[in-house]
């Protein structure tokens, strides 16, 4: 149940995260990272 | 007649876009790997090798990694690990400084520059003729240098990427959905390597030859993208190798996953931006691939938007099914944001 539900919630979610990178990018907010992952990140 | 077929178009261009990408890449790499497969021929040998590791606040994790590092089953003699540190703001500076020796280098930048410049400012300092990057997290097996090493036997190899293996909480590999998605994500990198080259590396564990390194540009997002390209439009392949492996650990919330994959499809956009050739086919040996793994996905969700909207002017009881289906993975869709978010503010409560 759980993964039925976590799919394609984590599909939307990972493509919205496709237009908001786009956003960042013409706003020209890539350097507000300084390249390092966060603690919690892969 | 001709505005009652643009829906039909729409429809159809934007389901076999979606399809291409997520399926019929796979797919299209399968069979290309069949019949055109060039396997790394690796030999045991030991050159002198840099490890370059770029930190900025690590003082939870830098003693860790050293200690991980200074454990590699790799000759002494021939090892060379460089801190490069960012102008940290907290302990990570004093804890690299006390294992700091002649074989480990601690560098500190003059102000806080990023991680690209921290790369860069090592690199002109290492004196290995491989050099291994890595992240500050994750853990190393003893034989990952070794490993990638290896693959430097081959001349037509450039970079050679690790395998990262994410772990769950019972130290598995991990099953969920983001783990689901990552194992998908290493086989269309393993049928690349196959064919000549993965659209760029794991930031926790990847070698390049030192002549190929070409310092990148200050707030480069991807630098395990951009120095890895640059070696494959210089003629070099990246090889990705599963013998080389790090260890991490698999991101429990499903937030932080969403600002990795920002700031990585980011990045992709500023790729583009810095590195042009890369969308030139006469310049960029491997670029039906990177156009269909990389550029491809940045378009799906408009293509998806595409798709649901087109559907909705088609008669016909399959369009109708299509439409249905498509109804329900969005409801799943929303039904599993809403769960997620319950079970996230329930382990706040209990936390608290």
């Amino acid at each position: 149940m759980k993964s039925a539900l976590s799919f394609p919630y984590t599909f939307v979610l990972m493509n919205w995260a496709a237009v908001m990178g786009l956003y960042h990018f013409l706003r020209g907010q890539h350097c507000v990272w300084s390249g390092y992952r966060s603690k919690d990140d892969v | 007649m001709r505005q009652a077929m643009i829906p039909y178009i729409a429809f159809y261009v934007s389901i076999v876009f979606v399809l291409y990408v997520y399926l019929g890449y796979p797919v299209l790499l399968w069979l290309w790997r069949r019949v055109a497969c060039r396997a790394v021929k690796k030999i045991k040998s030991e050159p002198s090798v840099s490890i370059i590791l770029a930190a900025y606040n690590e003082s939870a994790c830098i003693e860790g990694k050293i200690l991980n590092l200074m454990a590699l089953d790799y000759p002494r003699h021939k090892l060379e690990i460089i801190l490069s540190l960012d102008r940290p703001t907290d302990d990570t500076e004093s804890v690299a400084r006390k294992y700091e020796t002649d074989r480990i280098r601690v560098l500190l930048s003059k102000r806080h520059a990023g991680k690209a410049e921290a790369l860069n400012l090592a690199v002109a300092e290492a004196t290995g003729e491989i050099l291994v990057f890595a992240d500050a997290r994750q853990l190393l097996d003893r034989s990952a240098v070794r490993e990638l090493v290896a693959n430097f036997a081959d001349r037509s190899v450039g970079v050679v990427t690790g395998e990262l293996i994410l772990l769950d909480r019972f130290g598995k590999e991990a099953g969920d959905a983001v783990g689901l998605y990552w194992r998908y994500e290493k086989q269309l990198r393993s049928m690349e390597s196959d064919i000549h080259s993965t659209m760029g590396a794991t930031g926790a564990l990847y070698a390049i030859r030192r002549e190929l390194y070409q310092p990148i540009p200050s707030h480069t997002i991807l630098d395990d993208i951009a120095i890895p390209m640059n070696a494959v439009l210089n003629g070099r392949r990246i090889v990705f190798d599963r013998a080389a492996r790090a260890y991490d650990s698999a991101t429990t919330s499903m937030s932080t996953e969403f600002s990795r994959k920002v700031r990585t499809l980011t990045g992709n956009f500023q790729l583009l931006n810095q590195m042009p050739n890369l969308l030139i086919p006469w310049r960029n040996p491997v670029f039906l691939q990177f156009v269909s793994h990389k550029v491809g996905r940045l378009f799906v969700p408009y293509f998806l938007v595409l798709l649901f909207a087109s559907n909705l002017f088609l008669e016909g009881a399959a369009y109708r099914g299509l439409l249905f289906l498509q109804c329900a993975w969005y409801l799943l869709a929303f039904t599993g944001a809403i769960f997620t978010k319950r079970q996230a503010s329930v382990q706040t409560v209990t936390i608290r």
